[in-house]
């Protein structure tokens, strides 16, 4: 059965909720659990004083209740299952490298922050910095899958390496920013100068603003990746499956830096 | 089996590597758009190769009619594949050549051309031979490929289509499995 967590009281500070992924609570009892830290100030706060647990097996962990001050939400989940029925605030999923993370509310910045395998899937909104490294980071995201049903703030993708991230709603300014490779695709409106400085990699805008004049148009694009690609978006969102099925127009650039990348937009 | 990781170096800098769904694809520009490919390809040393079909008309339009309407039946048949351009042979071999260097020629026996010159396998009627190679993943699917195939230039008949098939078995040397054309009849 699965471990449910549910939130009984407000939370008085930011909180850490690293270690509440299933390979951290494998062989934890209930009482153990329950003894966790989570708190970030001198002020201790441990999982018994904040949610009522009902004991299971820790693959599967569903926390019932959020709050925008819980950090680092399924942060280097490996495996299982972890399902947030809330809001989480910063670092949601952060380093994960597989298993899968659900967030049903909205979620902070840097969620899904060097994501390198797995699923996140969140079902509210995101804040800025979507996938991204943190400071000094050279690489974001460097596999697995991104699944934003909402919006997302600006530097969406930044740095992103390898993976895909769908966006379903609109994204902010600088999307993807700095990629080296890797697709992102936005179903929504996109910000301003998206691809800025891209090396590699592809974009994939359903509405598209005006692209940099350091992109440059490559004509009508037609081929089975188009057809391949969208099979497999398709489960996951059938817009994203139809965008990749309609005719589309690539550009490449960034050409201000290497100018491998691509951004594909509805012909 | 490597393919499109060999295969990429052809894009020449321009390839693009794609991994998702745990599969990982090369995009290589080519003249026609884009070529895609796998990085690498299943291998198995259990399938059997090379069942074949010669197809023995009047002349090459007849014969080619057949071969089309016998490669559109056997394209249905799951687990077997028809590994030539369009499905379809001219240039059937026989087993070993006068040459050294070579392992396989031109199959002398059904070239209508030296019907005069070889110990010929074709009768006066034929003027033109197709051949269809078939591989299969089990040996029931390249039985089930050729049964397809026979009944589809049955049903088209002698007068628009083939007058003979037959089969090459190289002696027995191509391999350990036979398929008996008498057996396979619709």
């Amino acid at each position: 059965v699965t471990l449910v967590l549910t939130l009984s009281a407000t939370p008085t500070q930011r909180l850490d909720l690293s270690p509440l992924v299933p390979h951290l609570l494998k062989d934890k009892s209930e009482k153990d659990i329950a003894a966790i830290d989570l708190a970030t100030t001198r002020e201790k706060v441990s999982v018994g004083d904040l949610f009522k647990i009902r004991a299971g097996s820790p693959e599967e962990i569903r926390v019932e209740g959020g709050s925008e001050r819980f950090d680092n939400v399924g942060a280097g989940l490996e495996s299982g299952r972890i399902v947030v029925m809330g809001d989480t605030g910063t670092n949601v999923g952060r380093k994960m490298s597989g298993g899968e993370l659900v967030i049903s509310g909205n979620v902070g910045p840097y969620a899904g922050s060097c994501l390198a395998g797995g699923r996140l899937e969140i079902d509210g909104d995101a804040g800025d910095f979507l996938a991204a490294p943190r400071e000094g980071e050279i690489h974001g995201m460097s596999g697995g899958l991104l699944v934003l049903r909402g919006t997302a703030g600006a530097r969406a993708g930044d740095k992103l390496r390898r993976g895909t991230i769908l966006i379903e709603g609109d994204a902010g300014d600088w999307l993807g920013s700095r990629v080296m490779a890797g697709t992102l695709i936005v179903l929504g409106l996109a910000g301003e100068n998206p691809g800025y400085l891209m090396r590699r990699g592809t974009i994939a805008l359903a509405h598209p603003p005006e692209l940099a004049p350091t992109f440059v148009d490559c004509g009508a694009y037609s081929s089975a990746f188009a057809a391949v690609f969208g099979r497999f978006l398709r489960p996951q969102s059938r817009d994203a499956g139809r965008l990749f099925k309609a005719p589309l127009r690539r550009f490449a650039g960034d050409m201000a830096v290497l100018g491998k990348g691509e951004i594909f937009v509805p012909e | 089996l490597k393919v499109g990781d060999l295969l990429r170096y052809f894009g020449d800098g321009w390839q693009i590597s794609k991994r998702f769904d745990d599969r990982h694809f090369w995009r290589i520009p080519t003249m026609d758009g884009e070529f895609l490919c796998e990085a690498t390809t299943g291998l198995t040393k259990s399938a059997v190769g090379g069942g074949n079909l010669l197809i023995c008309g009047a002349d090459y339009a007849k014969t080619l009619r057949a071969a089309e309407a016998a490669i559109e039946a056997m394209n249905k048949v799951r687990g077997a594949i028809m590994p030539f351009p369009g499905g379809i042979v001219r240039s059937g071999s026989k087993v070993g050549s006068r040459y050294k260097a070579l392992h396989a020629s031109t199959n002398d026996a059904f070239c209508p051309t030296l019907r005069g010159q070889v110990a010929t396998a074709l009768d006066d009627d034929i003027g033109c031979v197709l051949e269809i190679v078939i591989d299969g993943l089990t040996e029931a699917a390249v039985a089930d490929a050729t049964r397809a195939g026979l009944a589809a230039i049955i049903k088209l008949g002698p007068r628009n289509g083939a007058r003979r098939v037959t089969a090459g078995n190289y002696g027995g040397k191509l391999g350990p499995f036979h398929f008996h054309l008498k057996d396979l009849l619709p």
